[in-house]
């Protein structure tokens, strides 16, 4: 899933400084799962902000939504009345679906109440860990089921690097050394050998250093558009 | 020969080979470099050039080569995957090669998590090993995305890391073997505190065969505190400090006299390990001292090649 | 608003049903007395309370509290550690908006302390009356 976590209050305060009445949007999908923008939270921050407000004599009024998803389109024909009467949108789901928030609201200010940290997997309750870059082009059959592209401090396709010691990473000794795993786990599965192999040099255009990206199934596209 | 360097004709020719090391400063003043440059002049083959070691930025490596060559020393230029892409650095390297530069030591480099810009993006568009591929390219005439170069191919004699003491320690020898399939010629290791482990690793690496594949420096590094020592074998990841030699340095009266005398014995006994072709002195901060360890490691003079 | 003498705190207190309702009903039973500005929401473990519930009682109120069984007597088991948790993270959102973190507490007891009881809400209602009213009061 993709994690994000609350921007400090203080960053939020300062974007809604002139606003009297916004919408708090949160996100049924990832963000819920992560605990950073899904209803509850939308409640909590809601709190936050209208006592923040109040304790300065300046009310903001907070209307407070949900929605299934914040980047399909789709769910935001139900909100799209109530949005016309707030001075702004503070959203709480990740990059996407802030940016989907603001296509979808032209006129509106959409203001981002999360930071969208990586693409992750929830280890321990209140514990998440990157897993994928989206590079475009995935390695994880050469490297026993686990990314150096993502997990590796430095992104190495032919680790561990002499950094390597106790199984940690050189940045910090709370970093997994993500070559190190890979060598034990293709241990385990007898297929160490496969690492005297040379990974080759990446072809990164897959990833985002070719541009933007965009991905168009011609098999699933439909001429209306929809 | 590969590239025709002063390093590469020592080695070739079965001499015990020595290098040095030099880090340039963190400002313009080449001047220092030269300094040390002519402290070491003829105790070694050639001299790395650090290139913004510890992700800290410093007069950059090939320029630092060019001064050497200037001070008719013989630059070992050291190119880190972190700061540059593929681009820049094949136009480093055409670079160094027109400055007449002919060794350069491909590594991974130091996260710069712990340099003086913790803030900046890394690059790694390449890592360590398929930097090596790509210079073995470059002096076959081909640029990495396959495109041949005009004209002359630049000479280039390639050299890596090993770390014996970084783990998982089985594949340590791997990895040598995976830079020498690359196309690495020479080899200088991590700084060797413990002896033990280092001759574990050499009988893996001989049993691969691979010292007969590619030239093998040892890393030598005077000792000149306990406290440094501790340092080391406690904070730094991929080094190794055996207890005798802690035990040691803390027993001595002079403590530089006896880091000095143990790096002086360790190059002893190296020089009659099979498979060791050289040494590779790491004395930063401490360079004018390399000249007396290379006189009585009975290194001195240096065979004429 | 005022901070004199004739402030009178609003206070809410969640209280788990094996233990802190229990013991208002003791206190009860006993015929004790306790300010009636405080409201006592039942829960059947103090494990349910959450920082949503804490956060929207505050919005009215001048304090929040969770009565739960004493440690090592939740009758599921970690209820009461859960409830601690959750007061703390409560605590740290109203002290990055300037709001006294001492008006949410955990208190601990047992269904027969009816005296505990009293002492407790007392305490809790003394010292919000110290503090003054709630300056982040949303709902007047």
């Amino acid at each position: 899933m993709i994690v994000a976590e609350r921007k400090p209050i203080d960053e939020i305060l300062g974007f809604l400084s002139k606003h009297q009445k916004i919408m708090l949007l949160g996100c049924g999908g990832c963000v819920t799962v992560c605990l950073a923008g899904g209803e509850k939270e939308v409640g909590i921050l809601g709190s936050e902000l209208a006592m923040a407000r109040a304790k300065e004599g300046r009310p903001l009024e907070v209307v407070q939504r949900t929605i299934e998803r914040q980047c399909d389109f789709e769910y935001f024909e139900g909100i799209r009345h109530e949005v016309k009467d707030v001075d702004a949108i503070l959203s709480l789901a990740c990059g996407i679906g802030i940016q989907t928030v603001a296509e979808a609201f032209p006129d509106k200010v959409v203001w981002p109440g999360v930071n969208t940290k990586f693409l992750g997997v929830n280890q321990n309750v209140g514990v998440w860990a990157e897993r994928c870059q989206a590079c475009g082009q995935c390695v994880l059959d050469k490297t026993g089921g686990i990314c150096p592209v993502a997990r590796c401090s430095k992104s190495i396709f032919n680790g561990p690097c002499g950094g390597s010691q106790h199984g940690k990473c050189e940045v910090s000794a709370d970093t997994d050394c993500a070559w190190a795993l890979i060598h034990d786990r293709l241990t385990r599965l007898g297929q160490v050998d496969s690492m005297r192999e040379i990974l080759p040099v990446k072809d990164w255009s897959h990833s985002r250093d070719g541009g933007p990206r965009k991905l168009v199934r011609e098999d699933l596209t439909l001429e209306s558009g929809k | 020969m590969k590239a025709g360097s002063n390093l590469e004709r020592m080695l070739e020719a079965g001499h015990f080979a020595v290098t040095g090391e030099i880090g340039p400063p963190k400002s313009w003043d080449g001047a220092v470099v030269q300094h040390h440059a002519k402290m070491m002049k003829g105790y070694c083959e050639s001299y790395n050039l650090t290139d913004n070691q510890t992700a800290i930025v410093r007069l950059s490596s090939i320029a630092a080569g060019k001064l050497l060559l200037d001070a008719e020393c013989e630059p070992n230029i050291q190119i880190v995957c972190r700061d540059r892409n593929r681009i820049a650095m094949q136009s480093d390297v055409l670079g160094a090669a027109a400055l007449g530069i002919k060794n350069i030591l491909a590594l991974s480099g130091d996260h710069q998590k712990f340099g003086n810009h913790p803030y900046s993006k890394n690059v790694y568009d390449v890592d360590s090993i398929q930097l090596i591929q790509m210079l073995d390219g470059m002096r076959k005439g081909y640029f990495q995305s396959g495109e041949q170069m005009k004209g002359e191919p630049p000479k280039i004699y390639i050299g890596c890391a090993a770390n014996p003491f970084a783990d998982p320690f089985e594949f340590r020898v791997t990895r040598l073997e995976k830079k020498a399939d690359a196309g690495a010629d020479f080899c200088q290791t991590q700084c060797l505190l413990d002896m033990e482990r280092f001759e574990r690793w050499m009988e893996l690496v001989r049993a691969r065969g691979l010292h007969k594949r590619i030239k093998i420096l040892a890393g030598i590094t005077p000792l000149k505190s306990v406290k440094a020592a501790k340092y080391m074998r406690d904070y730094v990841a991929g080094m190794m400090v055996s207890d005798d030699i802690i035990q040691r340095l803390e027993k001595a009266e002079d403590i530089k006299a006896e880091g000095v005398q143990l790096a002086i014995e360790q190059i002893e006994y190296l020089k009659k390990m099979e498979g060791v072709a050289g040494v590779h002195i790491m004395a930063i901060a401490w360079e004018e001292i390399v000249p007396e360890i290379v006189k009585r490691a009975g290194l001195y003079p240096r065979p004429e090649v | 608003m005022s901070n004199g003498k004739d402030f009178q705190p609003k206070i809410v207190a969640f209280c788990c049903e094996n233990s802190g309702w229990l013991a208002a009903e003791a206190a009860a039973r006993l015929e004790l007395g306790y300010p009636e500005k405080v409201e006592l929401i039942k829960l059947p473990c103090s494990g349910k309370i959450d920082v949503l519930y804490f956060m929207k009682a505050m919005e009215k109120v001048d304090g929040v509290m969770i009565l739960a069984c004493q440690k090592e007597n939740c009758k599921f088991l970690k209820g009461n550690e859960r409830a601690k948790s959750r007061v703390l993270q409560t605590q740290r959102l109203l002290k990055e908006i300037g709001i006294e973190e001492d008006r949410v507490t955990i208190q601990y007891l047992a269904a027969n302390m009816g005296n505990k009881f009293v002492e407790i809400v007392q305490n809790m209602y003394d010292k919000v009356r110290e503090l003054g009213p709630n300056p982040g009061k949303v709902i007047k």
